[in-house]
């Protein structure tokens, strides 16, 4: 069963192949931290908001935050270094 | 700008692909529809929940309900067959304001112990009696405390 990318397609392969990727990798990470990720990054919420949201403390919303954005840096850099 | 901002900027930047309307009016909803059957539990639902726990308890372990019973009727019987703890004090017949008066203590007068030492009897001294010294008052005091333990004197042999 194929799965659709929660990103919308772009005319740039470039920025394609970057989209997919970031799919996959979102995919990979922890749930926790997919959440976590979704509402800081396209949600904008703060992390006292998602810390209410999630019903979890705020320094503890934020580790996570940093967790998989450290987790996307490192499966993405190279996309990330050939596009910038 | 650093490079860390911007790479949360980009991830930032990247446009989710949007809910078709048909999906989305449907989800809400769904979710709609869910929401009261949650929120909107009356007081009568709850007290049933609370009926069917205590039944789900009491049926889950019956031997221990069945004991618990027993040893509390067993408490409540031997509690009805005891005498009272209270004692019966015998009634006093108050003739009248003199009675009461005879019998209550007088607070002007202090109990035995506490009376100073001029009201006791003084110690009987007799009155031709030489003076000695200290020393000797002393240690016929500490002999008269061994209660005539020792067979000899110590002081005359």
């Amino acid at each position: 069963m194929e799965r659709v990318s929660a990103f919308a397609p772009a005319d740039d392969p470039d920025e394609q192949a970057f989209r997919t990727a970031l799919n996959q990798a979102l995919d990979e990470l922890p749930p926790d931290q997919r959440a976590v990720l979704h509402l800081k990054l396209w949600e904008g919420l703060t992390f006292e908001q998602i810390a209410g949201a999630l019903e979890i403390p705020p320094n503890t919303a934020a580790s996570r935050y940093r967790y998989g954005l450290d987790k996307l840096r490192d499966q993405l850099r190279p996309l990330y270094d050939e596009i910038k | 700008m650093n490079e860390p901002e911007t790479f949360e900027n980009r991830l930032a930047r990247q446009p989710l692909r949007r809910v078709p309307a048909a999906w989305r009016a449907e989800i809400l909803s769904a979710a709609e529809a869910a929401r009261p059957r949650v929120a909107a539990r009356s007081t009568a639902e709850r007290e049933a929940d609370w009926a069917v726990g205590w039944r789900l308890l009491s049926a889950r372990f019956p031997l221990a309900w069945a004991s618990l019973a027993a040893l509390w009727i067993v408490l409540v019987g031997i509690n009805l067959m005891l005498p009272s703890p209270f004692v019966r004090l015998p009634r006093i017949e108050l003739g009248g304001l003199a009675t009461f008066e005879v019998n209550t203590p007088n607070p002007t007068i202090p109990p035995a112990g506490l009376r100073p030492p001029a009201q006791t009897a003084p110690a009987h001294v007799p009155p031709d009696a030489p003076a000695r010294p200290r020393s000797e008052r002393r240690r016929e005091i500490n002999l008269g405390a061994l209660g005539g333990w020792l067979p000899f004197n110590l002081f005359t042999s």
